[in-house]
């Protein structure tokens, strides 16, 4: 697949919108740095329908972002930078991947002070480097969230999210003309989140989701599923599930977290995810429980 | 026969002992939490009974933004004190005020804005940036001639008091219930410091996060 124009569209936006950034704010534009190291679980990591077919497994994942924060106007902040991501898994190491990539987002909020509503946007575009070559390719996502601050102590949002991953090759045809671009996947999100300051330092959120898409699942061949997938491909990830399947899939996120500020800089947080995924006639279904530690310094 | 003379610094001297003495005293102010743990920005004030001495009063005050944030957080000044609120990050900021006291806004600047704000009248100025929604800052503004700000330690002490009876009052951001009710009576005299204490009961103050929250994205 042609993605090599991709990545040169992406660093050029990215390299003429940094100057635009930074040239209107002069002395006002700051570099900031953000990390994470986290360590997260996923009960069905190949999205299996059959719980014989469930592999778990936890990873750590390593968050670096290099960010250029703006003030583009009154009431309005924005943020563009690079982002690297490293996730090692404990035991499937084909999906150990290393992603590059910028991110960019802008809010503006309608008045002043906390409380009044505001307006985010949000892009990213990050290439993934998998051990297993042929997951390697590019995701990109684009979001729009509204929130407000209705109370001292409650902060409300809403998100629609678009997420595209395109990779960067196909195998060759395993069934005669059906797609092998089993991994490129693409979904609508909606949703709403809630943060609850529990205390002066430690918030309490939820959010509920729903994604509207198409899925990588991984099992053991299977006829019957044939008939909801729209690629397949070999895969050799997980012992025992050697093909990967897209299929359409509706996804819905219930999630629960915590977060602690140990100070204006460092912060813990917990969340745990539960995810039910089926195809829109409901002929099958499979879930997900999601479990995410981290530790994220600001500055 | 004729009067003798004083010797000259015999004579200074004793002019010096005929002046009236200058008296003042001193007054030491230790504010606690309900807990007993020291309360640092407490304000207090003294207000002596009667007729009001002349006070030096400040007529400027800085208020700065540091790794984005208001500092000092909290800080008393006289009414009529011009205010610049100089920004020494490299971000810019966009600083507001609500309060009945003093309603302003600084829109978004770099640097140290050509004018200062003068607050001419007695109140509490809560101070937000509109753009960093987490920073919070406190102008106590006020006509008392006598006032400062507890230490982390929670001590205050003010000295040069001319001696007599003062209304004394502590101010916290946080403090539960009126200010009025901290009031205290205190005789100062001369040479005998006197000491007041007070234990206030806080309230939590909730502000936007400004670590990043699990799942969120965006701007900070």
């Amino acid at each position: 697949m042609a993605t090599v124009p991709a990545w040169r569209a992406w660093t050029a936006g990215c390299a003429a919108a940094l100057p635009l950034l930074a040239s209107p704010c002069a002395s006002g534009a700051e570099w900031g740095l953000d990390a994470t190291a986290a360590a997260q679980y996923d009960d069905n990591l190949p999205n299996a329908i059959e719980a014989a077919d469930r592999k778990s497994d936890l990873a750590a994942l390593f968050t670096l972002s290099g960010l250029l924060h703006g003030q583009p106007g009154d009431s309005t902040g924005a943020s563009i930078g690079l982002v690297m991501e490293s996730l090692t898994q404990g035991r499937f190491h084909d999906l150990d991947n290393l992603a590059l990539g910028a991110r960019a987002s802008m809010r503006h909020k309608f008045g002043l002070g906390p409380d009044v509503p505001w307006v985010s946007i949000a892009l990213g575009a990050l290439h993934h480097d998998y051990n297993y070559d042929y997951r390697d390719g590019w995701r990109y996502e684009a979001g729009l969230t509204a929130g407000v601050r209705p109370a001292e102590r409650l902060d409300l949002s809403a998100v629609v999210q678009y997420d595209r991953f395109e990779a960067d090759r196909l195998q060759p045809a395993i069934l005669p003309g059906v797609s092998t671009a089993a991994y490129d996947v693409a979904g609508w999100t909606f949703g709403a989140r809630a943060g609850w300051l529990a205390t002066e330092a430690d918030t309490l959120l939820f959010s509920l989701s729903r994604r509207h898409g198409t899925v990588t699942a991984v099992t053991p061949p299977v006829f019957e599923i044939l008939e909801y997938s729209s690629a397949v491909a070999l895969d050799p990830v997980f012992d025992g599930n050697p093909i990967a399947y897209r299929v359409a899939v509706d996804s819905d996120t219930l999630a629960v977290g915590w977060a602690h500020a140990l100070s204006s800089h460092v912060s813990i947080g917990f969340t745990y995810a539960y995810r039910h995924s089926s195809d829109q006639d409901a002929d099958f279904s499979y879930r997900s429980n999601l479990v995410n530690l981290s530790l994220s310094y600001t500055r | 026969m004729l009067p003798r003379l004083l010797p000259l610094p015999t004579l200074l001297a004793a002019c010096l002992a005929l002046q009236p003495e200058v008296q003042a005293g001193t007054l030491h102010a230790r504010v606690a939490d309900a807990g007993g743990r020291p309360l640092a920005d407490a304000v207090v004030t003294a207000v002596p009974a009667g007729a009001r001495p002349d006070a030096p009063k400040l007529h400027a005050a800085v208020e700065d933004q540091i790794d984005r944030e208001f500092v000092p957080y909290v800080q008393p000044i006289h009414t009529g004190t011009s205010v610049s609120f100089p920004n020494k990050d490299d971000i810019r900021h966009h600083v507001y005020s609500f309060s009945p006291a003093k309603t302003f806004e600084l829109p978004l600047y770099a640097g140290t804005p050509a004018s200062p704000v003068l607050f001419d009248k007695p109140g509490v100025v809560r101070l937000g940036c509109n753009i960093h929604d987490w920073m919070v800052g406190y102008l106590y503004v006020t006509d008392a001639p006598f006032f400062g700000k507890t230490s982390a330690q929670g001590s205050l002490s003010l000295e040069g008091l001319p001696p007599g009876t003062y209304t004394l009052k502590a101010w916290h951001p946080r403090m539960e219930g009126s200010e009025a009710s901290t009031a205290r009576q205190v005789e100062v005299r001369d040479g005998e410091p006197a000491t007041v204490q007070w234990a206030l009961k806080l309230r939590r103050e909730f502000r936007p996060p400004r670590t990043p929250l699990p799942g969120a994205a965006g701007y900070r």
